[in-house]
């Protein structure tokens, strides 16, 4: 391989990378309600039953039980979404309506959830005080 | 006939504009069919493939004509051992994908080509970086006591090529007879995707007749659209995470493995193994799919997101 022909390689992908983000493709991906983040972690994990739902108020972010009382995170992840199975030791914190939770997973980083009234019973469900959990 | 170009170093100009090409019709489309990140990602993880590549080539090559000295028949370049080397470089290309999907070793190198949750051209691009490490070179040496190193270069690095075009959405089905013996989008899109009844399906890479015949074909079905990407997806575009989280993993679950065994376990087996039963493989999430089917047939094919 010729430096020509990686500066070429290389010029290429800054084009692309540039008419990926000038043409505006990827879209807003929000989680609309509770059935779609349901499905999301349906879709995301076979073993996974989703029994009940909560939806970060700007649709970036949810959370998800399960029949077997297990919990999914999702947030979004470009235009589309990823989800962890929240383990314990995980952390969590609770600070009046929104809801922070990490799931062992630098890579994957911490979430925060806007869930209104709905944070402080959802936090106690996960087992997270409004100290670090 | 020693000195043969690399197809794949012509083929990246048309590489890039097809890419364009898609990126327009998806701006038309379906703007989500692209993300700018996860391109840029991509795109990252082919250039550092092709220096390793580059890096590699020498040594591959010195080691392909090592080999070629202990020839068992003396071929030569007449136009039908192009024809066999070609189909037979591509049932080698079957074994090495299929194992990479069934050995972890293998599939810490591969999985960077499936860690995008998008499928279209720039996925294609996704390539290793680690492909020498995890010695997936090893499936191709039987062929250079057939046929000289160059022809057997040449013929993958057309194999590659036909790839390309396959990872699309924008192609729904090929002509039928195609479809019957062809590699095609429709197969491929199968084989990107996290579905539990497309995991582990359409190793192909040229000829899908290899799936056919040993019993890994799987047909897309508009009832079940494929879901892209690794069934614990990244949720990151950082392309040297993408190229090492796996080597990472298993070194990880090696270091804490009980007993020789579950180390060679998490070495050997295939994804998702581990030595407790506490994580998934592609049969458990087929099992456990079709447990949710039975009892709750409702839910068997969830409605497609949003």
């Amino acid at each position: 391989m010729t430096m020509l022909a990686l500066a070429g390689s290389l010029a290429a992908v800054l084009l692309l990378a540039a008419a990926a983000h000038l043409l505006r493709l990827g879209g807003d991906a929000r989680i609309a309600d509770e059935a779609q983040a349901m499905a999301i972690a349906a879709d995301a994990d076979a073993g996974f039953d989703p029994v009940a739902a909560a939806v970060d108020r700007a649709g970036m972010a949810a959370l998800v039980r399960g029949t077997d009382g297990r919990h999914m995170l999702i947030r979004r992840h470009g235009s589309m979404f990823a989800t962890r199975i929240l383990t314990p030791p995980f952390f969590g914190r609770l600070d009046r309506r929104t809801l922070t939770l990490g799931a062992n997973d630098a890579m994957f980083g911490q979430v925060t959830l806007d869930l209104g009234d709905a944070a402080p019973m959802w936090a106690r469900g996960l087992g997270v005080s409004r100290k670090n959990g | 006939m020693a000195d043969l170009p690399d197809p794949v170093t012509y083929a990246v100009p048309g590489f890039v504009l097809l890419v364009l090409a898609e990126m327009l019709v998806a701006r038309a489309q379906d703007r989500r069919r692209y993300c700018p990140r996860d391109t840029l990602t991509s795109l990252l993880l082919g250039f550092g493939s092709t220096i390793a590549g580059a890096l590699a080539a020498g040594g591959l090559f010195l080691m392909a004509e090592r080999i070629h000295a202990f020839r068992i028949v003396e071929i030569g370049f007449v136009w039908w051992a192009w024809i066999a080397c070609f189909v037979i470089d591509d049932l080698a290309y079957y074994a090495f994908h299929r194992s990479a999907h069934r050995v972890r070793w293998f599939w810490a190198s591969h999985v960077i080509h499936h860690s995008s949750q998008h499928y279209n051209l720039s996925t294609a691009l996704r390539q290793t970086w680690t492909g020498v490490l995890s010695l997936a070179f090893l499936f191709r040496l039987p062929l250079f006591l057939v046929f000289p190193p160059e022809m057997v270069f040449f013929c993958g690095g057309v194999n590659l090529i036909y790839q390309f075009w396959i990872h699309t959405e924008v192609i729904g089905r090929m002509p039928r007879w195609f479809e019957a013996v062809m590699n095609t989008p429709s197969h491929h899109r199968v084989h990107h995707a996290t579905n539990p009844l497309y995991l582990d399906r359409n190793y192909a890479g040229v000829f899908i007749v290899w799936d056919r015949m040993f019993g890994s074909f799987v047909a897309e079905d508009a009832a079940d659209p494929p879901r892209y990407g690794i069934v614990r997806q990244l949720g990151s575009f950082n392309p040297l995470w993408a190229a090492f989280h796996e080597w990472v993993g298993i070194a990880r679950d090696v270091w804490h493995a009980p007993g020789l065994a579950a180390k060679i376990g998490y070495i050997v087996g295939p994804p998702g193994w581990s030595h407790d039963a506490s994580r998934d493989t592609s049969e458990t999430i087929r099992a456990k799919w079709a447990a949710r089917h039975a009892s709750r047939p409702d839910r068997a094919c969830e409605p497609a997101i949003p």
